[in-house]
């Protein structure tokens, strides 16, 4: 099947007086339909460039970018995109509604299920009277969300978001982590960039991390995630004298607080741990698996394994 | 998706109040000009104005409309790449020449609205006040007014596309001075000015080749010919004009809003 988006070596190199900007170094990697992918980097990594290219707004320097099999410079090929800027902004003299109705337009759906659907949008974005107030009048957050409401009036099949949550609510990021994976199982393609790892954890099926214009990992978030293990850690209180020595195969050290952390380097020590500690009366406290967490695997991609808490 | 564009293009003029603002700049130094003439009338009791008068009110319709169409052109999507608008427009399939055609198309709306308001204010003043004189090719001579505005703001599309929207607009205006210029040239008299002043006239956005307000409020009968001339010449340099800020505009990449 064609992916939904797919870059081919994509290079881009931002003109400027000398040698100009390489932000893109020829990254490859494709987006199949149907599945929410996380777009990683820090910043400056060239994340929005990439997607800048997506949408034509940049041109590719070498390589290319293509959309449902479509070159990114065809204009037929953003037919089923919806695009959220990084930093959206739009005419402050429109209404809620009339913005709305006015992208529903442009996408070429029926206006009368446009306008069926806005309601239904805002409210589910817990901004249910922002239809009839100017944008100019809304906050930060609300600004992001009529953003997003944009993208999303087309009902397109392919979704562009760059850094969607920025400036929203917990309860908008919860009900956004919801709604993506609705329009997953609606057979929808969601790409996102952000800098929230723990999101891209739970919902992601892919991440693409880049920095500096390379592509670093393209991978489903548990084969990421399973690479990066390092065994697992037991904290734990209490106990009799012979615990210690009973934990044969785990490194163990003392806290300040009176309580114990056990390393143990596989899951099955780990599990002789656990089944120990509890004979022995201790009271188990928390069980962590090191560098299981997409975040800790980001940091050592970035060679900063020193900031992981894990 | 084009008339779209376009009427939302209109919506955000009319909220910036740009032609508003013109036209209300127009009726008041019309009115001023005017005012002298309608005193004069009273007191006089001659309710019939000659066509000073009206000569002088389209010399300012002119040049409010002419401005208005330059800015219109300076303007036309750095606006919208400055408040970010233009990003969320581009990511729609839309080619980049039908969102410039959209939103020329609403600027086109607005000079036409500037253009009924200049021809309702003068025939306001006619019905009401005075028998201005109305020749018979006065459709003709508002196409004509038409097409000015439309090279004037072809011209500010153009340079709006190599400058920032300021100097866009002195450019336009520097080189319409070349008309000026050519003029100074071809009043000389050493061979090599008159080329000079042929190659400046060549290049300018010639006035002269246009039917002035003048020989249509003094004639009595107006050829027709200068006016097709004129028309023809300002549309050839409208289309080239465009055609490049079109092209300019396709080649062109963005850069996203930075908060
Ligand atoms: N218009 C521009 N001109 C020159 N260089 C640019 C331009 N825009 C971005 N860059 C450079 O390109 C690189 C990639 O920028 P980009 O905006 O794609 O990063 P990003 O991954 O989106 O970062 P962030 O997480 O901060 O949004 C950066 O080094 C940046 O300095
Ligand atoms: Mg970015």
């Amino acid at each position: 099947m064609t992916p939904a988006l797919r870059f081919d070596n994509l290079a881009k190199t931002y003109r400027e007086r000398g040698a100009g900007k390489r932000a893109l170094n020829g990254i490859s990697f494709a987006v199949e339909a149907g599945e929410i992918v996380g777009f990683l980097g820090p910043n400056g990594a060239g994340k929005t460039t990439a997607m800048h290219v997506l949408m034509d707004i940049l041109f590719p320097t070498s390589g290319s970018a293509e959309i449902i099999g479509l070159d990114s410079r065809d204009p037929e090929s953003r037919q089923n995109v919806g695009f959220l800027p990084e930093v959206f902004a739009f005419d402050g003299f429109l209404t809620g509604m009339r913005f709305l109705k006015l992208f529903g337009s442009l996408s070429g759906r029926n206006l009368d299920l446009v306008a069926a659907h806005i309601p239904e949008l805002l409210a589910f974005l817990d901004m249910p009277d922002a239809a009839n107030v100017r944008i100019k009048n809304y906050s930060k957050g609300m600004t992001q969300k009529i953003g997003l409401a944009q993208a999303l009036i087309g009902d397109p099949q392919i979704l562009i978001l760059d850094e969607p949550t920025s400036g929203m609510d917990p309860i908008a990021k919860a009900r956004i982590k919801q709604l993506f994976i609705k329009l997953r199982s609606e057979g929808k393609t969601v790409f996102l960039s952000t800098h929230i790892l723990s999101d891209v954890e739970d919902i992601a099926d892919r991440v693409a991390i880049i920095n500096q214009g390379e592509l670093l990992a393209y991978d489903r978030v548990s084969s990421l995630l399973a690479a990066n293990k390092r065994g697992f850690k037991i904290v734990f209180a209490g106990g009799d004298a012979g615990l210690p020595s009973a934990l044969v195969g785990c490194a163990i050290s003392n806290d300040s607080q009176g309580r114990t952390e056990v390393s143990c380097p596989d899951p099955k020590s780990r599990d002789f741990a656990l089944q120990t500690i509890l004979q022995h009366g201790g009271d188990i406290i928390s069980l962590k698996t090191l560098g299981g967490s997409l975040q800790s695997q980001f940091l050592r991609l970035m060679h900063q394994e020193g900031l992981s808490d894990d | 998706m084009i008339s779209t564009i376009a009427l939302h293009k209109l919506a955000k003029l009319r909220h910036s109040r740009m032609i508003l603002i013109y036209i209300i700049g127009c009726g008041c130094i019309s009115l001023l000009t005017i005012l002298p003439v309608i005193l004069m009338g009273v007191v006089s009791g001659n309710r019939t104005v000659g066509a000073d008068t009206a000569l002088m009110y389209f010399a300012f319709a002119r040049f409010f409309g002419l401005v208005a169409a330059l800015m219109l052109g300076a303007t036309l999507w750095r606006q919208d790449e400055k408040d970010g608008t233009l990003l969320t427009f581009m990511a729609r399939p839309l080619s980049r020449i039908e969102l410039l055609v959209g939103k020329s198309l609403g600027c086109l709306y607005a000079l036409l609205i500037y253009l009924g308001a200049v021809v309702a204010f003068y025939m306001i003043a006619h019905l009401l006040f005075f028998r201005f004189s109305i020749p018979l090719s006065f459709p003709l001579y508002l196409i004509q007014e038409l097409q000015f505005y439309l090279v004037y703001f072809a011209a500010g599309a153009f340079f709006s596309s190599l400058l920032n929207p300021l100097l866009a607009a002195t450019a336009v205006l520097g080189w319409a001075f070349l008309a000026l210029l050519a003029k100074i040239f071809l009043s000389l008299s050493p061979a090599w000015c008159r080329v000079l002043g042929k190659g400046f006239r060549f290049l300018s956005l010639d006035s002269d080749i246009s039917y002035s307000v003048q020989a249509l409020f003094t004639a009595d009968i107006p050829t027709v010919m200068p006016l097709f001339k004129g028309i023809t010449y300002y549309l050839l340099w409208s289309i080239l004009l465009f055609s490049a800020a079109v092209v300019l505009f396709n080649r062109r990449e963005f850069a996203g809003r930075r908060s």
